[in-house]
């Protein structure tokens, strides 16, 4: 029993891997065969999936950097103040906040905020017979409508993830002059100085791999309909539990590698 | 571009179930008429003349070369020569009715949007419905969606459409509109060939064929 057990749990990670690696195969083909047919129409698409994944998230990302500004530094300062001073805050930031939380957390409010949208809109779209009209049309469904939706969210996570940042250092700063008395000079010397190219590659990548994931997940999904609407939510819940799983992998996965390198 | 289409005792294998032996053929400027039994051969004939799979039995020739033996480039030319008009084919309900009706070419030809979009809106015009030019077709009317996919097959200039089954759930007025447009459209060519398929004759009575098949 413990046996078959492994063995379905074994399937289901791998398999349901296997089919998104497979898949993200596919669009790379896709993208290869295709461009750069269609170069003006994918870019319409392309920056109006940047304005509604990353332009609308704004408002968002501004407000969550400010809190996670408040919270994470004013917490961090008073857990270790007098043990290393303002230079052990600098270390803790670059690798708590920049390095891990931003990212991660950025990901996870995406994937609850366009992931779900993404998931329906594409499965609608298969539901109603416009992924087969697009076709018929000589448009590479793949092509136009997943690659897009990658590629813009990519961009979009690597621009919110990097505003959130600042805006949380930023109000961080603010936060540790208020209730601490550390000047903005000390603090941010102590921020740069503790901030290597890893930290930078290793914050690109998670960007990269994550902005790349959640509509590869999402996409997936959304085009897996096959009978009808009803199908839509139970797919959306899949793509969200999805996508939060292959976030979490990706960022130990890169959390190791750079270790290694290091 | 002359244009000849010839289908012999053609059998297309389509979604588990296979349709009848079809046959009729079309000479440049023809209109005809396809008697269609069931939906289904419809959607297996739609299916074969977008994608042109190779499941299929008999002889189905476009200007003396058999469909089965296109080459890519001959695959791409077809593409360009056929259209069709059919609610099994829908407008793309994300973008906004104009946007749909210059897609394909916009996609196609990487042509300029604002020349497009003019084409675009005056097609629009001359089907009647420009005002709906900025509304997503979500907010259309059934018969407004064909007049928008109609003015999307209208973009793309076809040698050969396919009207598939466009006049039901039509009342009289709606099928004599959409008659004329459609005789307006396939006269502008001479080698302009268009195939309309209908459940019944009852529903094709506004237009004149060249030939009725029913299948």
């Amino acid at each position: 029993m413990i046996r078959s057990l492994l063995n379905y749990l074994f399937e289901k990670l791998l398999g349901g891997t296997y089919n998104l690696v497979s898949f993200l195969v596919i669009i790379i083909e896709k993208f290869f065969e295709n461009f750069p047919k269609g170069y003006f129409a994918l870019r319409k698409l392309v920056l109006k999936q940047i304005y509604f994944s990353g332009f609308e998230a704004l408002k968002l990302t501004f407000e969550l950097g400010i809190f996670m500004g408040i919270v994470i530094v004013t917490q961090i300062a008073s857990f270790i103040k007098g043990l290393g001073g303002i230079n052990l805050i600098g270390k803790i930031l670059v690798i708590a906040l920049i390095r891990e939380v931003m990212p991660l957390f950025m990901a996870i409010i995406l994937i609850a905020r366009s992931g779900t949208a993404i998931t329906s809109e594409l499965g609608l779209m298969k539901v109603n017979g416009e992924i087969t009209a697009l076709k018929a049309l000589g448009i590479e469904p793949i092509y136009y409508v997943v690659f897009t939706r990658i590629l813009a969210f990519t961009i979009s996570i690597f621009a919110i993830t990097m505003i959130a940042s600042f805006v949380a250092v930023t109000t961080g700063s603010f936060a540790l002059f208020m209730f601490e008395k550390v000047s903005f000079a000390d603090f941010y010397e102590a921020l740069f100085l503790n901030m290597s190219i890893f930290d930078i590659v290793l914050f690109s990548l998670k960007n990269i791999a994550f902005g790349v994931a959640i509509p590869l997940v999402c996409c997936f999904y959304g085009l897996s309909i096959k009978k009808g609407v009803t199908e839509i939510p139970q797919m959306s819940t899949k793509a969200v539990l999805s996508s939060f799983f292959y976030v979490f992998l990706l960022n130990v996965m890169l959390d190791f590698l750079v270790l290694i390198w290091q | 571009m002359a244009v000849k289409l010839n289908f012999e005792e053609l059998k297309i294998t389509f979604d588990g179930d296979v349709t009848s032996p079809i046959s009729f053929s079309c000479e440049d400027g023809d209109i005809v008429a396809l008697i269609l039994s069931r939906d289904f051969y419809d959607k297996a004939l739609l299916n074969f003349l977008h994608f042109l799979p190779d499941e299929y039995e008999g002889n189905a020739v476009f200007q003396g070369k058999e469909f089965k033996l296109f080459t890519q480039e001959d695959k791409h030319n077809w593409q360009k020569t056929f259209a069709s008009l059919t609610m099994h084919y829908p407008l793309i309900n994300n973008l906004k009715v104009v946007e749909n009706v210059y897609l394909p070419i916009f996609y196609r030809e990487n042509a300029k949007e604002e020349l497009l979009f003019e084409k675009a809106y005056n097609i629009l015009t001359q089907l009647g419905i420009e005002k709906k030019y900025n509304q997503l077709p979500a907010l259309l009317s059934n018969f407004e969606k064909k007049l928008a996919i109609f003015a999307r097959v209208k973009m793309l200039e076809p040698a050969i459409i396919y009207y598939g089954n466009v006049f039901a759930e039509l009342d009289e007025d709606k099928r004599q509109y959409l008659s004329g447009k459609i005789l307006e459209f396939h006269a502008e060519r001479e080698d302009r060939v268009s195939i309309v398929t209908a459940r019944s004759e009852n529903e094709l009575k506004e237009i004149k064929f060249n030939k009725i098949i029913k299948v």
